[in-house]
């Protein structure tokens, strides 16, 4: 590598004499300021005050005037190497940013790279989670914060980055099965209760189908009941045809009228003979034996349909005919 | 289930019918002999006690 060698001015130091040209206004400052003491103007009519004061004003503003061009000169050389140094570091400079730039291009490009792939590969990692998740999730497991759970299945939300996939597949085939257990149990409980309601309905059914049937049945019954109250109307004035002692009634069926007539005429004497005792007997042997009859046959007009009341009229009746046989008159 | 009462109330009222008919046919009869007083009498007190028995109550 070539250097170029800068011609340096001589290394000079800020001497005092290096500054004559300035500081020899220092012995014109001292004069000036001599002159300047004690110098008043006492009023605006102190023309001669006033002349003085402005003499020295202007030869100090002489004197500041040619400092400053003298500064302006002494600086002059150094300005320019300034401005010369300057100028040669800049083009050595951009020599060397010539070289440097684009290694430092290099450089940027590398690290963007790499920032691009870790980016990448947080995404990456970033969705894979989240599809695990959402798989899990999705066969309705619990979630406490740490992990998740079906039945005895459980991951924690750590394994989702953290697991293999064939490490993460067993776990998923695992929540299936319990997925699978938990599902089957609830479509039994959903059939069971289907068939509950299917049953109550066809209960339903059936008792609305009873009640009418036991309507009707209600309905033919009192029908039976005035057909049976016609036969009782009927029958009643076979009843009321037995003759009272008071009324004598032309009855074939039954010796009644004679009954009544004769017992009548044999009560009305004085007392009973052995013979008469034996015609009253045979009388009422009959007139009992009537009275048997249209009490059986009364009984026997009337009908019954269920099952207690068929059984406790044929009771009745049973009772009935054992008690007109033990108690009936018999002739001796 | 609806439970009707009906056939029962209206078996029970045709015993009392029954009762009542029986009773009424006994009391058109009467007799002189003591004998047949005593039978007639049996029969109306079996009739009476079997209205009773079936009705719970003695017939007016």
């Amino acid at each position: 590598m070539s250097v170029e060698v800068l011609e340096l001015p001589e290394k000079t130091e800020a001497k005092a004499d290096n500054l004559a040209p300035i500081t020899v206004f220092e012995n014109e400052i001292t004069r000036i300021k001599k002159s300047a003491e004690g110098l008043k103007i006492a009023d605006i009519n102190d023309k001669a005050g006033y002349l003085k004061v402005s003499t020295v004003r202007k030869e100090a503003k002489k004197l500041r005037v040619e400092v400053e061009k003298v500064r302006v000169g002494l600086k002059a050389d150094a300005l320019a190497w300034g401005r010369a140094v300057d100028s040669k570091a800049g083009e050595i400079e951009n020599k060397i940013l010539e070289i440097e730039s684009p290694l430092l291009e290099m450089e940027k490009a590398h690290e963007a790279e790499k920032e691009r792939i870790k980016s990448e590969n947080e995404r990456i990692l970033k969705e894979k989670i989240q599809k695990r998740c959402a798989i899990i999730t999705s066969l309705d497991a619990k979630f406490n914060g740490v992990t998740y759970t079906l039945g005895d299945a459980t991951i924690e939300h750590s394994d989702f980055e953290k697991l293999s996939d064939d490490e993460f597949q067993t776990k998923v085939e695992w929540f299936e099965a319990e997925y699978k257990v938990i599902l089957d149990a609830k479509l039994e409980a959903e059939r069971i209760a289907k068939d509950e309601a299917d049953k109550i309905e066809a209960q339903r059914v059936a008792n609305e189908a009873e009640t009418k049937r036991l309507s009707d049945e209600a309905k033919k019954l009192e029908d039976e009941r005035k057909e049976l109250e016609n036969e009782k109307a009927k029958l009643s004035p076979v009843v009321s045809e037995v003759i009272t002692p008071d009324i004598i009634v032309e009855r074939p069926i039954t010796s009644t009228p004679v009954v009544v007539e004769q017992v009548q005429t044999i009560s009305k004497g004085p007392g009973k003979s052995g013979i008469q005792l034996a015609k009253l007997k045979a009388i009422e042997i009959s007139t009992f034996n009537d009275m048997s009859a249209q009490i059986i046959a009364i009984s026997n007009g009337f009908t019954f349909k269920t099952e207690d009341g068929v059984k406790a009229h044929e009771e009745f009746k049973k009772g009935l005919q054992i008690l007109i046989d033990t108690v009936g008159l018999k002739a001796e | 289930m609806e439970t009707l009462l009906l056939p029962e109330i209206s078996e029970a009222d045709k015993l009392e019918m029954l009762m009542s008919e029986l009773i009424k046919i006994s009391d058109r009869f009467e007799f002189e002999t003591p004998e047949a007083q005593k039978k007639h009498q049996a029969i109306r007190s079996t009739l009476f006690m079997s209205y009773y028995h079936t009705t719970g109550k003695m017939p007016s």
